[in-house]
């Protein structure tokens, strides 16, 4: 079964390397694909989440139920320690809470979008 | 005729890339050149073909190759399911979105690594579609959501600038990105950084150049 988390061209190797020593299965997209591909290719995959720091995936019309995107607003040399949080998170710790979500990560809360939910909704990491 | 390029080399691992411009029937070969060819022989017996960055052939059967320097797509042994592969390459062929394939033959000790490029046609709309703002930075509208980036890659200049904010060297970069770029490419995203800045910030504030520049020879000649 192919890894179902993965991680876009902007995050650091060395991050990707932390998560792996984990235990966490990390792949990536070609790093030329389009945007509306990748889009694709995540509702084919199965509950698939997409880490990124790019700030343009925390869009509420991205909401699907076949995978989750995770925006990292976080320095890029901290992103294994949030990922590692966020999956621990009562939350969001399963594939099947994490689907259907857009997700924002910053060091002082969570911010979301969900499928059926028009408003976003924040919480702190406590 | 495919075009190859040899990316990297080691005594172990050589990793080729070349770009698709033929196809067989319906889609079920590619075209792969005399170079790439006679890398493979009756001998390799296990192929790893990634695709999406995910594994769809394990097993290299003996029907692989036909005598035309197409390479053929083999059907998976058993799926996850224990039910029947599908014909992979034929279906991310049809698709024409998709990028990459790479190809790992293992014969004996050696590992070759084979990168497809996108086949002629996709690369030439793409080659069209984009917008040089030099010699390595690019907008595409359907990359990064239009923000430039590196040319053949998904990274966009913003994140590059941010790291060098954050007092990371050009080496260091081009380490921790994978960056298959040479020195130059940062320094032409710090040269259109410079001249993003004065271009926003002039509309920003209304202040025409050309307006500016007429005032002071006007007073400057008075």
């Amino acid at each position: 079964m192919p890894p179902s988390n993965i991680f876009d061209a902007d995050v650091d190797e060395s991050e990707i390397e932390k998560l792996r020593r984990r235990r966490f299965k990390l792949t990536s997209f070609p790093k030329h694909w389009k945007d509306e591909y990748i889009v694709k290719r995540l509702q084919q995959l199965k509950r698939a989440t997409f880490i990124t720091h790019d700030s343009d995936y925390y869009k509420r019309k991205l909401v699907n139920s076949a995978y989750c995107l995770i925006y990292f607003d976080v320095p890029r040399d901290e992103l294994a320690t949030y990922v590692l949080k966020v999956y621990r998170h009562p939350l969001f710790n399963t594939k099947a809470k994490r689907c259907g979500k857009v997700i924002k990560i910053t060091s002082t809360n969570i911010s979301y979008f969900k499928v059926g939910f028009q408003e976003e909704k924040i919480i702190n990491w406590n | 005729m495919a075009e190859l390029k040899l990316a990297s080399l080691s005594h172990s691992k050589k990793v080729y890339s070349f770009i698709v411009t033929e196809y067989g029937q319906n889609k079920k070969q590619i075209y792969i050149g005399d170079d790439v060819f006679k890398l493979f022989s009756p001998d390799a017996r296990e192929v790893v073909l990634e695709f999406d960055g995910h594994r769809h052939f394990t097993f290299l059967p003996d029907s692989l190759f036909t005598k035309g320097r197409y390479l053929r797509t083999a059907y998976l042994k058993l799926s996850d399911k224990g039910k029947p592969g599908r014909n992979c390459l034929q279906s991310w062929l049809a698709d024409e979105e998709a990028e990459i394939i790479k190809l790992q033959v293992v014969q004996y000790f050696k590992h070759f690594k084979l990168e497809v490029e996108l086949g002629r046609k996709s690369y030439e709309r793409l080659q069209k579609e984009l917008i040089w703002l030099g010699k390595y930075v690019t907008i595409h509208p359907h990359i990064s959501f239009g923000k430039p980036t590196f040319l053949g890659s998904r990274l966009y200049i913003s994140a590059v600038l941010e790291e060098l904010a954050m007092g990371r060297s050009i080496e260091e970069i081009t380490r921790i990105w994978e960056l298959k770029l040479p020195r130059e490419a940062v320094i032409e995203v710090l040269h259109l950084a410079a001249r993003a800045v004065n271009e926003y910030y002039r509309a920003k504030y209304n202040i025409n150049e050309e307006e500016l520049i007429g005032r002071i020879v006007e007073d400057a000649s008075e």
